[in-house]
């Protein structure tokens, strides 16, 4: 699946972009902000994404018991034989109540988004540590960020600024393609390139606005002031976004156009859930490839999964709690058969970013993907041995194929590890008893 | 004379009788006492010595008194008053005592003025100093009382002056409250399509989210490219002529016709008069715009652009000021309280008329203020804003987004939830607002709204096309709200019903009450699913949660009265068994008993904490966060007067515009309280 391109294509392309934005007013601005890296050589660029799923697993049967490399896969993590070169388990790892109630389906998740065991529902106001990841590496793309769930909602998902600042997923495979291939995209890799005036236009709009930010904030308190900072955030996000569509972008070898995805029924039904995470995914990698952004994360079903089969009056998260354990398997087979749904889907996720070539190897050895879940044993609410898989090489940063068992161990301690892949200048991470300054070193290359 | 008696047997009442004796009294016995040394008439020290023993002694009465008084009238304040109330007790507890060491001294220098006169002198002046302390420590103790005395002795509940209102908030439209702002400005004709940052409820209600979030990265994406759309229709070629001016030239700029533009779009978007800093950056950007592009409508879509990505747009900025002649005081300016009210009883911006009553400062003053609230209850668009708040109440804008097993339930469709939603939102409109109908009676009233592809699921036959008014017969299974499908539906799982889930939704959203999150730990192997053999209803098995310790807490809260609609179906068809078993849907409401739905929805007509829930769920809806202590006793007493007019939703929504809380705001030094926040039930 390579693209046959010559360096003689590509200097063309740029030339030729040059010289339809120079004709345009406020040009020098920008001229500093993203060169030809790539052209010219420069490393590709490095990725992080989250990928989240509901009501966990049965610990006995899905972490693995040999510790390094070589171990056997448990029964629960049978399905992601086929891409386990590319992924380091870690099981064992916890989030530390620290003296907290454990809030069910909220502590597991963002405990380990942001260090921290919040005190009630909604109370958390620490930043989950993907955003804190794209404050440092998001800024040169179009997309500081891009949130997406399966599960067609847009508010099942768990990336965020503080307890009132969500960042919402995209509910659809269509929503998300319109959103990164729709108007505003410019492809990498087209000969011609035409900045659309109407962009100087809403650049305008924009700073008037933000020139008047100081008078806004006067007549605030602390608390809305806050929210307004936010406000204003968002908007440079977007002024920072029509800056780079001024702009030819660097041709890209892996970046591929994708067509665009069927609109699909709004469903929880498990089959939808599936068809449309397996779509989403196929445009994420792409979105990329084409490096329209270099954060992401996917929520595949959400905590206190909603998940249900057809014809049935149960969801996986009631059946977590009500379905009785099988007295010869010794588990909830019904509930079961989510994980193992879900753990095929994760490995079609694996596939959708290995499959596509990049540099020498692949897009996925320039990613770094958690998958984590809120729960370990989800019948029991707990937050103790939560599954946690990584994916990808950080582009040679990270080595997979270990299992790295963390028993007792705050889940910060992967969160610290994440960061700093990334490039973060963090030395610790967690508050009181998650805090950590050790970063998982098993699985760093 | 009589009268007096009476008054004297009131502790509170001989407390503030003789509490100036200490203080006044005091004054004057000292003022003799010095002159008396001063001037060195042994006479006039002596005088001046009894006075302060007296005035000392009568200190020890007040106080008595004091302390007799305090039960009765800690019951009668508001919370900042039981604060002044206790600061006014501790001080007299610790600084009280410097009166005994007076009167002791003041005793001995008479004593000694008698018997020993040569150190009549010097123990006057020890008395002279330790009067001085007391006086300075009755000061304090006086004015700490000062501040209780208000509330304290008034009769009657309504007293709504004692509140002073909590914070003013920063408050986002919600995607019905920004359609109406674009029609309202710009024409009802204006599409306004796209996708809108999600809302967050925060206690029981969006309103109280919406003064909390702010606006990711992407959702201002969304809101920029609504924004876009909507610029671009009010400049297209075929609306021109509805512009406020034409242009002298199409081809470039033309500042005084932008300048009107912005001048009358702005006013309405932004919901205030605007300055001159609005208006002139966007004027000249517009010019740039116009003369670069060579088109004047150009630069008037950037200026529309520019006011519809404003946060003073998009957010309901409330601005405070100082109240003349009350230092220390705040309250909204005329401007915040215009858009306070028109949202809170139209959902919507503020109108022409209201924005003019703002502008003469006609809101500030309480007489005209009534007029207004009255103009804004008697419109057709009082209408609207009773459906926004039920419709934010009773959660219903979830209902369009639900999902259910179509295997299990293929008669539901998004149609029917549709269907079910607009059903409730109309007869809450019909019998609240229309006929101005008893609140309570909306759990037993048999009327309701039909139509086709509602019929099916109420197994009614309905005739005509459009929406149908009729009435259920009595001996029908359905009466009243907590019959109606959309809650049903709502409050269940995706393939059944949910009593726990429906009776959380009951409790906290129409009861007021708390239902705490289930405790991580539990032994869920006790349940077992809706197939089980043994286990055929729901009651069945949710036994469990009430033979279990750890469950029965929380569960006794929701789980009798959710058993009490389990003849309701995860949609909310009409059943009466599940796996061919019976349903009983008896079990009682806070010492109620019931045998039935039908009785269920009596028994909330009933509930002595259904109406007050409302108003205070009106009165959060109202000012965009929870009550604060200071406004306690008011909303309280808003209660009451819904209670006095027979539970017309106007008469509360009257009340708690005129209040006190609804108008003021903290001082803004003290305004800067983050909102509390509350927890979210979790199923």
């Amino acid at each position: 699946m390579t693209i046959p391109i010559n360096r003689r294509e590509f200097l063309r392309g740029s030339v030729a972009g040059a010289a339809v934005t120079v004709g345009l007013p406020y040009l020098e601005i920008f001229l500093n902000s993203n060169g030809n890296a790539l052209a010219s050589g420069a490393p590709l660029p490095r990725r992080f994404g989250t990928w989240f799923f509901g009501c966990g697993m049965n610990p006995d049967r899905w972490a693995p018991v040999k510790e390094g490399a070589d171990f056997e896969l448990p029964p629960e993590l049978a399905p992601i034989s086929p891409v386990r070169e590319h992924l380091s388990v870690l099981s064992g790892f916890s989030v530390l109540l620290a003296g907290e109630a454990n809030q069910v389906h909220y502590t597991g998740i963002v405990g380990t988004l942001t260090g921290e065991a919040p005190a009630r529902m909604d109370a958390a106001d620490l930043p989950t540590f993907d955003v804190l990841i794209a404050d440092q590496i998001g800024t040169a793309t179009r997309f500081r960020s891009l949130e997406m769930s399966a599960t067609g909602r847009p508010e099942h998902s768990y990336s965020r600024r503080n307890a009132t600042s969500l960042n919402p997923a995209e509910p659809s495979p269509l929503a998300l393609y319109n959103r990164v291939f729709g108007p505003g995209f410019a492809d990498p890799n087209a000969a011609e390139f035409t900045p659309d005036p109407r962009v100087l236009l809403r650049r305008s709009a924009l700073s008037v606005v933000a020139d008047d930010r100081r008078r806004m904030e006067a007549q605030l308190g602390v608390a809305d002031r806050a929210r307004l900072d936010q406000y204003f955030t968002s908007l440079r996000q977007l002024e920072r976004q029509l800056e780079l569509s001024l702009t030819k972008p660097p041709p890209l070898e892996a970046c591929r156009v994708p067509e665009a995805p069927p609109e699909l029924a709004d469903s929880l039904e498990v089959g939808h859930v599936v068809e449309s995470h397996r779509l989403m995914s196929q445009v994420l990698a792409m979105a990329l490839a084409c490096d329209q952004t270099r954060v992401f994360n996917m929520v595949f079903s959400d905590a206190a999964s909603s998940l249900h089969t057809a014809g049935s009056s149960d969801t996986h998260h009631t059946l977590t709690h009500e379905e009785p354990n099988d007295p010869e398997l010794g588990y909830q087979p019904r509930a079961t058969a989510f994980v193992m749904r879900t753990m095929e889907a994760w490995t079609e996720f694996v596939q959708a970013l290995a499959t596509v070539p990049e540099g020498d190897g692949t897009l996925l050895d320039n990613c770094l993907v958690m998958c984590h879940s809120e729960s370990s044993d989800a019948n029991t609410h707990s937050v103790s041995g939560l599954p946690v898989i990584l994916a990808g090489r950080a582009g040679g940063r990270v080595q997979p194929g270990v299992h790295v068992r963390g028993v007792g161990e705050s889940t910060a301690r992967v969160a610290l590890t994440m960061q700093q892949v990334m490039g973060l200048p963090v030395a610790s991470f967690g508050v009181r008893q998650n805090a950590t300054s050790r970063p998982v070193s098993e699985v760093l290359a | 004379m009589e009268l007096l008696g009476e008054f004297l047997q009131d502790p509170a009442y001989r407390h503030v009788v003789l509490n100036h004796f200490p203080i006044t009294g005091l004054l004057v016995a000292w003022v003799v006492l010095v002159a008396g040394l001063v001037f060195r008439r042994r006479e006039t020290s002596r005088v001046g010595l009894a006075l302060v023993a007296a005035t000392a002694a009568s200190a020890l009465f007040v106080m008595s008194a004091g302390e007799a008084a305090y039960p009765a009238v800690y019951d009668a304040l508001d919370g900042t008053g039981r604060e002044w109330l206790d600061r006014h007790a501790a001080l007299a507890g610790t600084w009280g005592r410097t009166l005994y060491l007076t009167l002791a001294l003041a005793l001995g220098a008479l004593a000694a003025s008698v018997w020993r006169p040569a150190w009549q002198a010097p123990s006057s002046i020890a008395v002279a100093l330790a009067a001085a302390v007391s006086l300075a420590a009755t000061a304090a103790i006086a004015d700490a009382g000062g501040k209780v005395r208000h509330a304290a002795f008034r009769s009657g509940t309504h007293d709504h002056a004692v509140a002073a209102g909590g914070p003013a908030a920063l408050r986002r439209l919600n995607p019905a409250q920004y359609r109406a702002a674009i029609a309202a400005a710009f024409g009802g004709d204006i599409e306004v399509t796209g996708r809108f940052e999600p809302q967050a409820r925060r206690s029981g209600l969006l309103a109280v989210g919406n003064a909390q979030v702010t606006v990711s990265a992407a959702g201002f994406e969304g809101y920029e490219a609504l924004a876009r759309n909507v610029a671009e229709q009010i400049v297209a070629p075929e609306r021109r002529d509805r512009l406020v001016c034409r242009p002298v030239s199409e081809s470039g700029p033309d500042d005084q016709c932008t300048e009107a533009f912005v001048r009358e779009a702005g006013s309405r978007l932004l919901r205030r008069a605007l300055e001159d800093s609005d208006v002139r950056p966007r004027v000249a950007a517009a010019s740039r715009t116009a003369e670069e592009m060579g088109d004047f409508y150009a630069g008037l879509e950037l200026a529309a652009l520019s006011l519809l990505v404003a946060p003073d747009f998009l957010f309901r900025v409330e601005r405070t000021e100082p109240v003349p002649g009350a230092p220390g005081e705040a309250r909204l300016t005329d401007d915040t309280l215009a858009s306070r009210l028109s949202y809170f009883l139209w959902s919507a911006g503020p109108d022409e008329a209201l924005r003019a009553a703002a502008a003469a400062g006609e809101l500030s003053a309480a007489d005209t203020l009534a007029r207004h609230v009255d103009r804004l209850l008697d419109s057709p668009r009082y209408e609207t804003g009773v459906r926004a708040f039920f419709d934010d109440l009773l959660h219903l804008a979830d209902v369009e987004a639900l999902q259910k097993d179509l295997v299990r339930f293929p008669t539901f469709s998004q149609a029917v939830a549709r269907d079910a939603r607009e059903q409730t939102l109309r007869l809450v409109v019909e019998h609240l607002a229309t006929e101005e109908r008893d609140y309570r009676e909306l759990f037993t009233t048999r009327r309701s709204f039909m139509t086709r592809t509602l019929g099916p699921l109420y197994r009614v036959p309905v005739r005509s096309r459009e929406w149908e008014a009729m009435d259920f017969p009595e001996g029908h299974p359905r009466a009243g709200l907590l019959s109606h499908a959309s809650l049903l539906m709502l409050h269940a799982h995706p393939g059944r019903s949910s009593p726990t889930l429906r009776g959380e939704f009951l409790r906290e959203s129409l009861l007021c009450e708390t239902v705490p999150p289930a405790p991580a730990d539990v032994e869920f192997a006790l349940f077992n699913n809706d197939q089980s053999t043994e286990h055929r209803t729901a009651r069945d098995r949710l036994e469990v949660h009430s033979t279990t310790p750890s469950c029965r807490g929380c569960h006794q809260l929701t789980d009798p009265i959710g058993l009490g609609l389990e003849q309701f179906d995860g949609i909310g068809r009409h059943r009466t068994t599940e796996n061919e078993a019976p349903i009983d849907e008896s079990g009682e409401l806070d010492g109620q008993r019931f045998a039935d739905h039908v009785e269920l929805g009596a028994a909330f007509r009933d509930h002595p904490r259904l109406a007050s829930c409302l108003v205070e769920n009106l009165y959060k809806y109202a000012v965009g966060r929870d009550i604060v202590e200071s406004e306690r006793r008011m909303v309280d007493n808003i209660a009451d007067e819904f209670a006095a007019a027979g539970f017309r939703l106007r008469a509360a929504l009257r009340a708690i515009a005129l209040s006190a809380g609804f108008r003021t705001a903290p001082p803004p030094s003290t305004g800067d309280a983050p909102p509390a926040a509350s927890a979210a039930g979790e199923s």
